[in-house]
C-alpha cells in the first residue's frame, strides 16, 4: 500500500516450502500471464530464505514483475495460513485442484476477482499514465480480499446461492473484514496510520502517544478513516468507497430495514461497519490496560502492538465462526451467534479484553442481535439421538457415514423429507486457544434442496412472481452444520430448514421481496465490482422494473 | 380552430437488419403530407452489401418525400449515435438523405459539438459542479468509444469464439461513426439543428402544424442529479462512474504495450497452458461486459419524443433504457402524457430494460379490441444479448397490435405501414 507517495512494505512470514519457479508451491501457483498483451513473464525464482527485494527502491519494486509475483504469493499464503490456524485444519479450495492459480497482471483493466470456474484469482492493472499503472496485485487488502472469497467458497460453497439477503451481502462483507483486519495485523501499517510523521523504529522505541489520541473516536478517525482514504487509491470506485462508507456508517438499530441497505453491497457495508467498530472497541480495551508512561501518555509501540494483536485475534474469531454457521441462508444474527459460540467453546473466559462483549455490543448498535435459536445440543436431546449404528472413526471423515447418522436421526434433526439431501463436507479439526488450550471437533455440513415451480410458489403465496414463467423451477435451500465433540457426540446443530410452502409464507414473501427468486446469483465476482463502478446509480423506486 | 387538421399519421418501419429506420408521415385534410424520419441505421445484416440495401431504402424515402410531401423532409431525428440508428448516413445513402435538406435536425444534447468544452452551451443557471459533471460525462462517453476501438482490436478467437463475435457486434455498433456523425452535424448546420434534453421545446413543432411535440428524454445532468436519491452515497456512485471510465482511458490502445518492457518473457510453460487459455477467455468476458455497459450508456442518450395530435399520442423512445426513462417517469406531467398512448415504438429493439414495467403499465392503458395499443418493433433475434426480452414479447403479442420488422422480406418497398386515424 501507499504511505503518502511511498510504497509501504511489511515483512510477512509465510509457511516454509521449497518453491518451483512461479512461485509455485503446494497451494498456490503464480502464473504471470497478461491477456491484454499476450505476454508471459518469466516465472519468478525464489531460492533461499532471503528476500531478494528487501533493500530494493520503490522504482525497482514497481518495475519488477518478479516482485509482484512474490508479493501476491506471500499475501495469498499468509491469508490461507490465518484460516488454517483459526480452523485448526487444512482448508481446501472449492475446486478439484490443490493449487490456486494467481495472475498478478491478468489484464489491463480496473478489476480484480476470484473465479471458481477458472480455479484462479485475477488481478488487473490500470491507470491514467501507462508508464505508471496502478497494480491491484500490490495492494495487500485487494489480494487478501480476493483470497478470502476463494477461501470462504472452499469452506461454504453454498454461500453463493441466493438463499437469504444477508448471505448475498456476506461474501463481500466478510472478504472486506478479513482484508482490513489482515492489514491491521501488520504493525508497520498501524504505526504509520497512527502517526504518519513517524520515521521508523528509533522514534517508535522512544515514542509515546497521548491518551486523547487513542480514544475510540480518535482511533476511528486516524486508523480506520485513514486506511479508507488510502484504499480508495488501490481500486477505483467500489472497494475504496465501500470501506470509506462502511466506516462512516453511523450506528443505528434500524439501518438494515432502510431501503438503501437492502441492496447487497450496501448491506455488506453494515456488516463491515459492525466488525470494525468491534475492532476499535477491543483495541481501546487493551489500551486502557496499558500503564501510563508519563501523565496522559502511553507507549506508542505498545499501542501499535495491541492494535495488531486485537486485529489478529478478531480475525481468528471471525474465521472460526464460519464452522459454527449454517451452510445456507445465513443471516447476520446467526453469524454473530456463531462467532460468540465458537469463541466461548475455546476461550470460556472472555477476560481480560472482553472480545465477545465488544463484538456483541458493536453488532447490537447496528440492529444485529444474536439469534435466539439455540443450536447447542442439550442433555435431553443428546439422549434422544441414536449413535448405535454409526462408527465414530468413520464419522470424522466419511460423508456416507455422516449421512447415515443424519438419516437415522432424521426426525430428531428435523430434516425435510421432501428435499434432496447431501452431506457436502466432513472436516476434523484441532483448534488451539491463545493460552494453549486444545479443542478437537469434527465439522460436517449437509444441504437440502427442494425444487418448486413458479406456479406452485405463486399459488401458495397468493402473489405473482415477477420476471418468471409459470413452469420455471425455483430452488429453495436449507441445510445444517453438525459439530461433533472429541467423543463423536453431536454438540452443535446450526440449521436453516428449507422454507415450507405452507408454513413459512412470511419467509418466502421476504425472499420474494428481496428479489431472491430472480434467478440471478451474486456469486459472479467478476461482475460484482465492475457493474458497481461502471454503471449509473438508479433513482428511488426504480429498482423493480424488470420483466 | 385548426383550418387544416391532421387526419391521419402513418408510420413506416423499414427492415434494416438490426436497427431503426422509421418514416412518420402526417396527413393533412388538404395539401401535401409532412414527413419526419426517425433514425436511419443498420447493422447485423447478413447480406453482402448492407450499403446497397440502405441506398434502396434511401431512394424509397426520397420517392415518398417527393411524391407525397412536396419534396420537403420536415424533420430528421437521430435518437442517438449508435450505428444501428445513424449508420445509414454514409456513402450514397447518406448523400440521398442529405440532399433532401431536412428542415429540422433533432439530436440529444450530448451530441452538441461544443457541449464538452464550451460551458456556455449549457444553461447559465447551471451550478459549477454540474458543469464539471457534464464535461466529465461527455468525456466518459468519448473514452468509452475509445475503449470500443481497443476491444475490437482484441476480439479474436483467443478470447473465446462466442465472446469475440459478441464483442465485435457491440463494439462495431458503438464505434465513433465519424462519417455519419459529420454528415449529421452538417445537416444540423444547414437546417435548424437542435440538441434537446427532457422538457425542451422542439423546433419540430414549427414544422408540423396541429402537432404537439414533447421531448421526454434524455435528461440533462441537472435533471439526473435532481432525481437521484438525495443521499450522498448516490452522488458518490455517480463520481465513481465517471472516475471508472476515465481510468479505462489508459487501456484504450488497440494493442497495449507490455507494462514491463524490460522484463524477461517466455513462452507459456506447459504447466500454465490450461490457465492461459482460461485467462484469455476471462479477459474476453471482461471486455464484453465493459462494452455492454458502454452500449447501454449510449442508449441512454436517446431522444424520447411523444407526438400529440388530435387526441392521439405516438411515442418514440429510440433505445432509451431505464436510466434515461427514470427522469420522465419521476415527473407527474410526463407520466400523464404517456398514459394510454396509441402507438409505441418499442424501445431498444425489445429489451426488457427499455420498457420498464412502470412505463408499460402507463402506456398500456388504452382500450382493448378496436383501437387498442399499436406497437412497432424492429429487432433481430440472436444479435444483441438482451433483445428481444421473451416476457415483453409475450405481452406485446398478446396485448397489442404488434408490427415487427423481423421477417419482412424485401426491405425497401414493402415496409409495413401502421396507420393511426385521427
Ligand atoms: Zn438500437
Ligand atoms: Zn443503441
Amino acid at each position: 500500500m501507499l504511505a503518502g507517495d511511498r510504497i509501504l512494505t511489511a515483512n510477512v512470514p509465510v509457511p516454509v516450502e521449497n518453491l518451483e519457479p512461479g512461485p509455485r508451491g503446494y497451494r498456490v501457483h503464480v502464473i504471470d500471464y497478461d491477456s491484454s498483451t499476450q505476454t508471459m513473464y518469466a516465472p519468478q525464482v525464489i531460492a533461499g530464505a532471503e528476500d531478494p527485494f528487501a533493500k530494493a527502491s520503490d522504482a525497482v519494486l514497481l518495475g519488477n514483475p518478479g516482485f509482484h509475483a512474490q508479493n501476491v504469493y506471500a499475501i495469498v499464503m499468509r491469508t490461507l495460513a490465518a484460516f488454517e490456524f483459526a480452523l485448526g485444519r487444512r482448508v481446501s479450495w472449492a475446486f478439484e485442484s490443490h493449487q490456486l492459480q494467481v495472475a498478478p497482471h491478468a489484464f489491463s483493466l480496473a478489476n480484480a476477482y476470484y473465479s471458481r470456474y477458472d480455479q484462479a484469482l485475477f488481478f488487473g492493472y490500470f491507470g491514467d499514465d501507462p508508464k505508471r499503472p496502478v497494480f491491484t496485485c500490490l495492494s495487500h487488502d485487494v489480494v487478501a480480499h480476493e483470497t478470502t472469497h476463494a477461501l470462504l467458497d472452499g469452506l461454504r460453497s453454498r454461500y453463493m446461492d441466493p438463499s437469504s439477503i444477508d448471505q448475498m451481502a456476506f461474501h463481500e462483507g466478510f472478504a472486506d473484514v478479513i482484508a482490513l483486519l489482515s492489514v491491521f495485523s501488520l504493525e508497520e501499517v498501524v504505526e504509520v496510520l497512527l502517526d504518519p510523521t513517524s520515521d521508523g523504529e528509533a522514534k517508535r522505541a522512544a515514542g509515546m502517544i497521548s491518551l486523547d489520541r487513542v480514544t475510540t473516536e480518535a482511533l476511528y478517525e486516524s486508523a480506520l478513516l485513514g486506511l479508507g482514504e488510502q484504499m480508495g487509491q488501490a481500486i477505483p470506485g467500489a472497494r475504496g468507497n465501500a470501506l470509506r462508507r462502511s466506516v462512516a456508517l453511523e450506528p443505528r438499530t434500524t439501518i438494515l430495514e432502510e431501503a438503501e441497505f437492502r441492496e447487497e453491497h450496501r448491506r455488506g457495508e453494515v456488516f463491515v461497519a459492525a466488525m470494525m467498530r468491534s475492532f476499535v472497541e477491543v483495541w481501546r480495551h487493551r489500551i486502557e490496560q496499558l500503564g501510563e508512561v508519563q501523565k496522559g501518555r502511553v507507549n506508542l509501540g505498545r499501542v501499535v502492538e495491541d492494535g495488531a494483536k486485537a486485529a489478529k485475534h478478531l480475525m481468528t474469531m471471525s474465521i472460526r465462526a464460519l464452522d459454527y454457521c449454517p451452510p445456507t441462508a445465513l443471516t447476520f444474527s446467526q453469524y454473530l451467534s456463531a462467532m460468540l459460540e465458537a469463541d466461548a467453546q475455546i476461550q470460556p473466559d472472555d477476560r481480560p479484553y472482553a472480545y465477545r462483549e465488544a463484538v456483541r455490543s458493536a453488532f447490537v448498535q447496528y440492529g444485529i442481535v444474536p439469534d435466539t435459536t439455540s443450536w447447542r445440543i442439550g442433555a435431553a436431546q443428546d439422549g434422544r439421538l441414536r449413535y448405535g449404528r454409526v462408527h465414530f472413526e468413520s464419522m470424522q471423515r466419511d460423508e456416507d457415514e455422516v449421512f447415515r447418522f443424519i438419516w437415522e436421526n432424521r426426525t430428531e434433526l428435523k430434516l425435510n423429507l421432501e428435499a434432496y439431501t447431501k452431506v457436502i463436507s466432513v472436516r476434523p479439526c484441532i483448534r488451539q486457544s491463545t493460552d494453549g488450550f486444545i479443542l478437537r471437533e469434527t465439522v460436517a455440513e449437509y444441504v437440502q434442496i427442494v425444487n418448486v415451480t413458479v406456479a406452485e410458489l405463486s399459488a401458495a403465496l397468493g402473489h405473482p412472481i415477477p420476471d418468471r414463467r409459470d413452469e420455471d423451477q425455483i430452488r429453495l435451500y436449507g441445510g445444517g452444520t453438525l459439530i461433533f465433540n472429541e467423543f463423536g457426540r453431536l454438540k452443535h446443530h446450526a440449521q436453516n430448514p428449507v422454507p415450507d410452502l405452507q408454513h413459512n409464507k412470511d419467509l418466502l414473501m421476504k425472499l420474494l421481496d428481496w428479489g431472491l427468486f430472480d434467478g440471478a446469483t451474486s456469486g459472479r465476482f467478476s461482475q460484482m465490482h465492475l457493474k458497481r463502478a461502471a454503471t449509473l446509480p438508479l433513482a428511488d423506486g426504480m429498482e423493480d422494473q424488470g420483466w | 380552430m385548426v383550418t387544416n387538421p391532421v387526419v391521419a399519421v402513418e408510420v413506416r418501419a423499414y427492415n434494416v437488419g438490426f436497427g431503426d429506420c422509421l418514416l412518420v408521415l402526417f396527413e393533412y385534410a388538404s395539401g401535401p403530407k409532412r414527413a419526419v424520419l426517425i433514425d436511419f441505421g443498420s447493422t447485423g445484416r447478413s447480406s453482402k452489401s448492407p450499403e446497397k440495401a440502405m441506398e434502396k431504402i434511401a431512394t424509397e424515402i426520397q420517392k415518398i418525400v417527393q411524391e407525397q410531401c412536396g419534396g420537403v423532409l420536415h424533420g430528421l431525428v437521430a435518437t442517438h449515435r449508435h450505428k444501428d440508428h445513424i449508420g445509414g448516413f454514409i456513402g450514397t445513402a447518406g448523400q440521398i438523405i442529405e440532399a433532401l435538406q431536412p428542415k429540422v435536425v433533432t439530436q440529444p444534447w450530448t451530441e452538441h459539438p461544443d457541449a464538452a468544452k464550451d460551458a456556455k452551451a449549457a444553461p447559465s443557471e447551471e451550478p459549477k459542479s454540474i458543469r464539471a459533471m457534464r464535461g466529465n460525462y461527455l468525456r466518459s462517453l468519448e473514452q468509452m468509444r475509445g475503449f470500443c476501438v481497443a476491444a475490437l482490436g482484441q476480439a479474436n478467437n483467443r478470447v473465446g469464439v462466442v465472446n469475440a463475435s459478441k464483442i465485435r457486434f457491440l463494439a462495431d455498433t458503438n464505434l465513433p461513426n465519424k462519417e455519419a456523425v459529420d454528415r449529421l452535424q452538417r445537416m444540423a448546420k444547414a437546417g435548424k439543428g437542435e440538441f434537446v434534453r427532457a422538457g425542451a421545446k422542439s423546433k419540430l413543432e414549427g414544422q408540423l402544424p396541429g402537432v404537439k411535440v414533447h421531448v421526454l428524454g434524455p435528461p440533462d445532468l441537472t435533471q439526473t442529479d435532481s432525481i437521484l436519491k438525495q443521499k450522498s452515497s448516490d452522488k458518490d456512485e455517480f463520481w465513481q462512474f465517471l472516475e471508472f471510465w476515465s481510468l479505462l482511458q489508459a487501456g484504450s490502445n488497440a494493442v497495449p504495450a507490455p507494462v514491463f518492457a524490460k522484463a524477461k518473457t517466455v513462452r507459456p510453460p506447459r504447466t500454465a497452458q490450461w490457465f492461459v487459455n482460461r485467462a484469455n477467455r476471462q479477459y474476453g468476458n471482461q471486455l464484453l461486459s465493459i462494452v455492454r455497459i458502454l452500449d447501454k450508456a449510449l442508449n441512454n442518450t436517446s431522444v424520447i419524443l411523444l407526438f400529440e395530435v388530435g387526441g392521439k399520442k405516438l411515442l418514440f423512445s429510440g433505445d432509451a433504457q431505464l436510466e434515461n426513462w427514470m427522469y420522465a417517469l419521476s415527473q407527474p406531467e410526463y407520466r400523464e402524457l404517456v398514459q394510454g398512448v396509441d402507438l409505441y415504438k418499442v424501445g431498444h429493439h425489445g429489451s426488457g430494460n427499455a420498457t420498464p414495467k412502470s412505463l408499460w403499465k402507463l402506456i398500456h392503458q388504452g382500450p382493448d379490441g378496436e383501437g387498442k395499443l399499436k406497437t412497432v418493433l424492429s429487432t433481430m433475434k440472436g444479435k444483441h444479448h438482451e433483445v428481444p426480452q421473451p416476457l415483453l414479447m409475450d405481452a406485446l403479442q398478446a396485448e397489442t397490435e404488434l408490427t415487427n420488422t423481423e421477417g419482412v422480406r424485401s426491405p425497401a418497398l414493402s415496409a409495413p405501414v401502421v396507420r393511426i386515424q385521427i
